[in-house]
């Protein structure tokens, strides 16, 4: 019977705190993380309804949407002040603008320690999917389970179907798991795991390191995914040692006792499985509207006729109309304007070190711009320490101050309409990075390739021996 | 919340696959405060590009109901999706499928999001590509929904639960207040794997 179990119905069960039939289950959070974006009206309706916020000391807020990147004289907005203000009226941990524990949600969850192997945790953001890396159950909700978590510390959740997702083989050189996950979405689609919690696992997982198996659980949104899993191991707890609020001492040992049976029995059982092949994945990158529109960056752009249905094909002729883009385009003879390195998916201390590694000594093409954007104040500091900042700064590079920055550019700062931005990030929609921009999806190495070359570049021609 | 039982309109349709919460609210309108404000930012891109987008046609002034495609509402979680929509005063939606975070958030809001059969959704999209602008009568207490003029009719197929939230207006916060008990006593134990 434990065999068939898998890891999430283990962590599932572990924070049921009651079902009735034919209603959703009610679900304890164990972690509930806050950020400017989504919080106002939960507030409001916290404080209209005068409740209190139930458990502070398991609530973390963050600044991260809504700050001013490349221009830090700009006045910080209401929605960023306001979080502050709330938090300090209902005694939350806030890491503000200048705050040294400052950065993306899903970036310091993980790097403070606060994410751990079987803890629960919510986030009124899609790519919370990123923490399952380590082994916890990331709830994705909206700003009406906001109040309902700060309000009761629980939400309410019907349990998803389970995926599993076996990868297996080693990625090449040059190839990096932003490339494998784009490589998922392009063979199965935007809704493949739509509905799922989708387990990683397989030999290629295990060879990665925290921040690559972050990086794909953050796309595992992409994918459709109610949330994402990568059962977690050696690595898992040597990343986690030492941090802010990693268990220390006996409870450490403790810790490590529990976190060890987090795993799927060896007969779990999936609603449905995919197997993937991480030794053909080349580097990719998209060229439509929708994660799922992409290609290696040796190859060229379908023609819509070779899409299987109708609704999809009108989608990709959409889509070309949108990027200005023609079938038969190659990846290099795409241009670039911008090229954004940053955002939940790739602004860890690793991706900028894959960056400069290529821009180190090199020079950004004339007419692009490059904006570099880390994940956090920790990774920043970091990148300084090492001498990163200088390495994007002599290429021509701008260095942004910690955030979400033009991932999502609701901080007032777009790349400009028709501009092709090469972007480290997860999202491609229309007009995501300012009206009429148009997002090419890159791994941190293409980025920087091609922000060399002022075109979609192969990273494996600039990689040293 | 209101309580949700009957709705007749004619539809608003907005066809296509994959209509991603970025289209339907841009981000930098998430923080719209007031139901004016966030009916003027629905589709605001959209409409800024085309003045002759479909919520801005004079005979859909009213309509409660929008016909949309597949995988509608995916992307980006934010529920200002569900408010924009229930501020220009949609109140149901039929579609292909939906986004499974995005349907939560609509029901938080009162806004049902209704999946249509296949073969339904198919006659109803052919139907309007024909010129039909048929009515629509959704009935939740019988589980309902009508064309009476195309002769076509599913159940509306919502989770019991939902349904029943619905039919007497009443918000899943409530229901969570009234579990305190029972998560006190889940705190008290510590969790399984505390
Ligand atoms: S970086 Fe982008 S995807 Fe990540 S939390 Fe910020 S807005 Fe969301």
């Amino acid at each position: 019977m434990l065999a068939r179990t898998t890891l999430y119905d283990k962590l599932w069960e572990a924070h049921c705190v009651s079902h009735r039939p034919d209603h959703p289950a009610v679900m304890y959070v164990d972690l509930h993380l806050v950020h400017d974006g989504t919080y106002r009206r939960a507030f409001e309706m916290l404080e209209q309804g005068k409740l209190a916020v139930r458990r502070p000391d398991l609530t973390f807020a963050t600044t991260d949407h809504c700050l001013p990147i490349s221009d830090p004289s700009r006045p910080m907005p209401p929605v960023v002040t306001g979080l502050s203000a709330a938090c300090a009226r209902h005694g939350i941990s806030i890491y503000g603008p200048e705050h040294e524990r400052q950065g993306i949600v899903h970036v310091i969850g993980p790097e403070l320690g606060l994410t751990q192997p079987g803890k629960s945790v919510a986030c009124a953001d899609s790519h919370t999917t990123t923490h399952g890396a380590f082994g916890a159950l990331a709830f994705v909700i909206g700003t009406t389970q906001v109040l309902h978590a700060l309000a009761t510390q629980c939400i309410l959740q019907r349990r998803a179907r389970t995926m599993s997702i076996v990868i297996d083989g080693a990625l090449q050189r040059g190839v990096t798991a932003k490339d494998l996950i784009l490589a998922i979405i392009t063979r199965y689609g935007i809704a493949a795991a739509s509905g799922h919690a989708v387990e990683f696992s397989g030999s290629a997982i295990r060879a990665m390191g925290m921040e690559e198996r972050m990086t794909l659980c953050n796309m595992a949104a992409e994918l459709g995914a109610r949330t994402a899993l990568i059962a977690p191991d050696d690595r898992t707890l040597d990343y986690l040692h030492g941090r802010p609020f990693a268990p220390k001492g006996t409870d450490w040992e403790r810790a490590l006792a529990r976190w060890r049976l987090l795993v799927s029995g060896e007969d779990g059982r999936f609603d449905s499985r995919l197997r993937f092949d991480a030794c053909e994945v080349h580097p990719m990158v998209t060229w439509g509207t929708t994660p799922a529109m992409g290609m290696a960056v040796n190859a060229a752009i379908p023609a819509p006729e070779s899409v299987g249905a109708p609704e999809e094909r009108e989608a990709a002729e959409q889509a070309l109309r949108y990027m200005g883009l023609a079938p038969g385009t190659t990846a290099q003879e795409m241009p670039v304007d911008v090229v954004f390195i940053g955002s939940c998916t790739n602004s860890r201390i690793e991706d900028l070190r894959a960056a400069a590694g290529v821009l180190r000594g090199r020079k950004v093409a004339p007419g692009v711009r490059l904006l570099v954007v880390p994940g956090s104040q920790a990774v920043r500091r970091q990148a300084e320490a090492e001498g990163l900042r200088e390495v994007f700064t002599a290429a021509g590079g701008e260095w942004g101050r910690p955030g979400c920055s033009l991932c999502v550019a609701m901080n007032g700062e777009f790349a400009g309409a028709r501009k092709y931005v090469a972007s480290t990030s997860n999202r491609n929609f229309q007009d995501r990075q300012g009206p009429g921009a148009r997002t090419l999806l890159v791994s941190p190495l293409t980025a920087a390739a091609s922000a060399v070359d002022g075109r979609i570049a192969d990273p494996r021609r600039y990689l040293a021996d | 919340m209101a309580s949700f039982r009957h709705l007749r309109s004619r539809l608003v349709p907005l066809l296509g696959p994959d209509i991603d919460t970025d289209q339907i609210i841009p981000a930098q309108y998430v923080n719209a405060a007031g139901t004016e404000a966030l009916a003027r930012a629905l589709f605001r891109r959209l409409r800024d590009q085309n003045a002759r987008f479909v919520l801005d046609r004079p005979e859909m002034a009213g309509r409660t109901v929008m016909l949309v495609g597949s995988n509608f509402g995916c992307g980006s979680s934010r529920e200002a999706a569900a408010w924009a929509l229930s501020a220009w005063g949609i109140r149901a939606l039929i579609g292909r499928s939906f986004n499974a975070t995005f349907s939560g958030n609509c029901l938080q809001n009162g806004l049902l999001p209704i999946a249509a059969p296949l073969e339904a959704h198919g006659a109803l999209c052919e139907a309007i590509g024909a010129g039909a602008d048929p009515e629509i009568a959704i009935d939740l207490e019988r589980d309902r929904v009508e064309f009476t003029e195309l002769g076509i009719a599913f159940s509306v197929g919502l989770e019991p639960f939902a349904r029943e939230l619905l039919l007497r207006g009443m918000d899943e916060l409530h229901y969570l207040l009234d579990r305190r008990a029972e998560i006190e006593a889940y705190e008290t134990r510590g969790g399984p794997l505390q």
